[in-house]
């Protein structure tokens, strides 16, 4: 029962590795008990809180915030079981052999094979995190990420649906994503710096592989769970606080309106699968701005860079998410000019 | 977070993921198409949060004698913790389908009109003898964007369910409306009407009414051409009759 990677010398029982303690080796309590007390006491205390708290507002907010939560935890379960495989049961040897050599060749290859998971950017990112914790270079495995909820099957249909006789704006999507991807990896081979993506995931050090799936599983569960649930609150109060007629000044033609709309995906965080339908509804911009909210989406929003910290950590974030937008917006402004 | 913390609270969201996807609390905040996916996941989840429970539990025991196991171990960030709060606010709050606030909040937008109908075909199977058609706020819109078929709309009495939002800009009437959903509530749109004409009962913002109608499309093309403070507005209606009904059990709409 080898084959999962263990670098101290844990006994059996001792899940994790060493490196992965608290700082100091705080002894943590369970404190299962406390939350079940807590629990029982919110639900006896239940109608007064909801007295107290409950207005328009923050019940909006909170429909918003629960409807993001659970849209995104199918697709964040079915990610980190794939994420779990990764790490426990293909051999680093493996991608060795199924990506090319060069890096740059590797990076479309990566691309191409997101179209395969359909999930959206919540699956993505565990699987992502997995791939560069088992040694797949970063570029590739980022194009992965970026590619994955951009131009899955379930994604191009349903652009397909909200824009009925234009398939041209599937195919732009198409293009445009797989352009940014590839072109993200390329930048990031050139000139990244290895220092700058924090391996934040816990390698388990189980001995066996049910232990070692399971314990990963959870682990990556909780990990990018808490940060989705982050994005999640920041995303609804965005949408429970701005109006969005701030965006109806805006003229809706040009590079600006393209701006707007870039700006405005990032902001929305509105799930791959689902934009196309809101992006239909934004007929006040051209076809043009409209691609760059469906390119920049499923790539750079606030829920998907709050997932991007949990895996890679901040200073990954603050020079990733950066950079893909801008390429993201250039792609689509370029694909949209020719295309549309 | 140590391993016992992190099954119980992974469990939990499992439990709450069920809870959601098997009830009627699904249409509040999904497209009910997620529910299998919303129930599955969660008893992933709950599997998975036993399985980790259980082993602690048991390499506890094989160490009997030793330092207990939850003194040494640990697990996951802190970060984790934060899954209780969609719980939390699911059991606290327990919000309701979003109402006239999201649609003020999103004024600016509406849904886009996807899918052509047959508006002859649908009128005519639906209105038996006179009776007012049951058309979707949905439809209406999709009707009126593809222009071509007003006079049937226009000689037909509709009828339409939504929630009232009253806004002192329009003088004699109000605003019918309903939210268009394509995956979550995170992404819903508008789609309203205006109706014209007196409810005359005070009738609160967010109640559920169904009216009789009539299609107006003079008064639908000027608000087109001239847009005012509700610029989005699908149709101008008249009102014919109104009765308070009960929310409906599949409170948004869907475009597909």
């Amino acid at each position: 029962m080898t084959g999962v990677r263990s670098d101290s010398g844990g006994t059996e029982g001792d899940l994790y590795t060493k490196a992965e303690t608290t700082p100091g080796g705080r002894a943590t309590r369970s404190l299962t008990p406390w939350l079940w007390a807590v629990v029982v006491c919110l639900i006896i205390l239940r109608s007064s809180l909801r007295t107290a708290l409950v207005n328009p507002a923050v019940e909006n907010w909170a429909t918003i915030f629960i409807s993001l939560t659970f849209q995104a935890f199918p697709f964040l379960v079915m990610g980190v079981l794939i994420s779990s495989c990764v790490a426990v049961f293909v051999p680093p040897s493996w991608y060795a052999r199924a990506l090319p050599r060069s890096e740059y060749l590797a990076v479309p290859a990566a691309s191409a094979a997101g179209m395969v998971l359909p999930g959206c950017e919540c699956s993505s990112v565990p699987v992502a995190g997995r791939l560069v914790d088992r040694g797949v270079p970063a570029a590739p495995a980022l194009a992965f990420l970026l590619a994955a909820p951009a131009i899955n099957p379930v994604v191009l249909v349903s652009t397909a649906v909200a824009f009925p006789g234009q398939p041209e704006m599937v195919f732009a999507r198409l293009i445009a994503s797989f352009i940014t991807a590839v072109v993200v990896g390329w930048i990031w081979a050139r000139f990244a710096r290895p220092e700058w993506i924090e391996k934040r995931l816990r390698r388990s050090a189980a001995t066996s592989k049910t232990h070692a799936f399971t314990e990963t599983a959870v682990g990556d569960l909780l990990q990018a769970g808490g940060f989705l649930v982050l994005g999640a609150a920041l995303v609804a109060t965005l949408h429970t606080v701005v109006p969005q007629s701030v965006i109806a000044g805006v003229s809706g033609r040009g590079f600006l309106a393209g701006v707007t709309l870039a700006l405005l995906a990032v902001v929305l965080s509105i799930c791959s699968e689902a934009d196309a339908f809101v992006a239909a509804g934004l007929t006040q911009f051209s076809l043009t701005s409209r691609l760059v909210f469906l390119v920049v989406g499923p790539m750079v929003d606030l829920k998907l860079i709050s997932l991007q910290v949990s895996a890679f950590g901040r200073g990954f974030a603050r020079r990733f998410a950066p950079l893909t937008l801008v390429v993201a917006l250039i792609a689509a402004l370029a694909v949209g000019s020719v295309v549309l | 977070m140590n391993r016992p913390d992190s099954g119980a609270v992974v469990a939990m969201v499992g439990l709450t993921a069920i809870s959601i996807g098997a009830t009627a609390l699904l249409t509040r905040y999904l497209r009910p198409s997620m529910g299998t996916w919303l129930v599955l996941s969660g008893v992933v989840a709950v599997a998975l949060g036993v399985v980790l429970a259980t082993i602690a539990w048991l390499a506890t025991r094989r160490r009997a004698g030793e330092p207990p196991l939850v003194a040494t171990d640990h697990g996951s960030s802190r970060v984790g913790w934060l899954l209780l709060l969609p719980i939390l606010v699911a059991v606290i709050i327990d919000p309701g389908a979003l109402g006239s606030y999201a649609v003020g909040q999103q004024a600016a937008y509406r849904a886009p009109a996807i899918s052509h109908i047959d508006v002859e075909a649908m009128l005519r199977s639906r209105s038996f003898g006179g009776q007012a058609a049951e058309v979707s706020l949905l439809e209406l819109w999709q009707a009126v964007e593809q222009g071509a078929s007003s006079d049937s709309l226009a000689g037909t009495p509709l009828s339409l369910d939504g929630f009232m939002i009253h806004d002192e800009n329009i003088g004699q009437g109000f605003v019918l409306a309903r939210l268009v959903v394509g995956c979550c509530a995170g992404d819903a749109l508008p789609v309203a009407v205006m109706v014209r004409g007196d409810p005359q009962a005070e009738i609160p913002d967010d109640t559920w009414v169904r009216v009789q109608v009539r299609f107006d499309p003079e008064a639908t093309q000027a608000a087109r051409d001239e847009p005012g403070e509700w610029a989005l507005v699908a149709a101008v209606v008249d009102l014919v009759e109104l009765e308070v009904i009960d929310p409906p059990d599949e409170p948004y709409l869907y475009p597909y």
